[in-house]
């Protein structure tokens, strides 16, 4: 995979993340309204220690309803990154996906606005510089090893933890209210024998991400292939929907780099 | 690369939140990914309320984030799901910060940036509902498969006026 080919497919799926993610925010826009949980008068607080000058600039991007043409910007950079891609659409989404993780004190979904903001500046760094093969590569590199290390210290995370090893600690998750987890699966859980092995499959799966960069192009696009679905079942099971779209725009830099070392 | 990944590695697990200390961090934790993920099946705060004409005639407590089906297409779109996360990890949120001042009067509590916006999921939840009056909410510690008769309450608030 060529460099251009790596950051082209990072930016339309990118686009798609982004977009869907704004969306999200305009359905549920209540929540940032006066009367909404997330209301400014509230939240700006938040930013007391910084110097008055900042808090209104602050005002004047995400109090209501600014924060609706913010959320309308986000999504025509979103639209215009997938079309035609380049400097300014990435610039203009990483910037709003940095603005609105800070309209909700810095987080509003955790994984993905991470990785949200990590692909978006990398894009950013990437198209101001296309010249640079560098700069171009350092960028491509710095999202594969986001990606990367997301699984892998998530798999540490894990293996280090006798509850996740021996499989309690996914039939506790699986059986949290909090998910609203399909009965099918709940009822699975039951059985401790299969969390067992599910959990060590879980932690092999992501601790094997150390070894993407050594394996054959084959076997890098196999494993992103379990990635996805490994995505798409999280958002079947726990609602994390967020997730599959967002690790998705980072897929094509691993592919890149897996094909070069 | 690899040593950037190594490097890389090594930092964020050894080194992680001390890179960037304080409030900035909170506001830019974004920038920062932890890559840590259904790590700890300690307790889970839960939050709840009650609501009455007056605090002498409060109802049951009820659940603020009951568990509801999600439809086929939250698999790819889930607004609604995705803010009670968001709602979900601002419970998270005040009790972290009750721990920053463990000394803190009730009134010193409800002057927190978190408590006052669990208190508006409380008073949205409580007005929805056809709620008139008053209320109060409470968070609970409860384990991560746990029912609600096996919670520790954490933190109750007063009662509020609706």
């Amino acid at each position: 995979m060529t460099a251009d080919l790596a950051l082209r497919a990072a930016e339309v799926l990118l686009a798609v993340s982004v977009a869907v993610q704004t969306l999200e925010h305009v359905a549920t826009r209540r929540a940032l309204s006066p009367n909404g949980v997330w209301c400014w008068s509230v939240v700006r607080d938040e930013f007391a220690p910084l110097p008055e000058a900042l808090r209104r600039v602050l005002d004047l991007l995400l109090d209501w309803p600014a924060v609706l043409g913010l959320l309308t910007l986000r999504l025509a950079a979103a639209l215009a990154l997938g079309a035609w891609g380049g400097a300014v659409p990435a610039a203009l989404v990483f910037a709003s996906t940095a603005l609105v993780c800070l309209r909700f004190r810095g987080l509003y979904n955790g994984g993905s606005d991470y990785m949200t903001v990590h692909v978006g500046l990398a894009l950013t760094v990437a198209r101001l510089f296309p010249e640079r093969t560098f700069v171009v590569d350092a960028a491509l590199g710095w999202i594969a090893l986001q990606t990367l290390l997301s699984y892998g210290m998530a798999g540490l995370a894990k293996v280090r933890a006798a509850a996740w090893r021996n499989g309690e600690a996914l039939a506790a998750f699986l059986s949290s209210p909090r998910y609203a987890v399909p009965l099918v699966v709940r009822r699975l859980a039951a059985s401790p024998s299969l969390m067992r092995f599910a959990s060590l499959g879980v932690i092999g799966f992501e601790l094997s991400a150390a070894l993407v960069l050594f394996a054959p192009d084959a076997a890098v696009l196999v494993w992103l292939g379990l990635a996805a679905t490994f995505h798409l079942l999280n958002a079947w099971v726990f609602g994390l929907n967020r997730f599959v779209f967002a690790w998705l725009a980072a897929y094509p830099a691993v592919v890149y780099w897996a094909t070069r070392v | 690369m690899l040593l950037l990944f190594g490097a890389a590695f090594v930092a964020l697990a050894f080194g992680g939140r001390r890179l960037v200390p304080g409030r900035a961090f909170v506001w830019l934790r974004a920038f920062f990914p932890s890559w840590r993920f259904f790590e700890d099946i300690g307790p889970v705060p839960t939050l709840r309320w009650r609501a009455g004409a007056s605090a002498d005639a409060l109802g049951p407590w009820q659940d603020a984030h009951a568990p509801h089906a999600r439809p086929w297409t939250a698999l790819l779109y889930n607004p609604e799901g995705n803010l009670t996360f968001a709602e979900h990890a601002l419970v998270e949120h005040l009790l972290i910060d009750l721990d920053d001042v463990p000394d803190a009067a009730p009134d010193d509590a409800a002057q927190l940036v978190s408590y006052r916006l669990v208190q508006r999921v409380v008073e949205a939840q409580a007005r929805a509902a056809g709620g008139a009056g008053v209320y109060q909410f409470r968070v609970d510690l409860c384990a991560t498969d746990a029912s609600p008769s096996e919670s520790d309450v954490v933190l109750q608030s007063t009662v509020h006026p609706l």
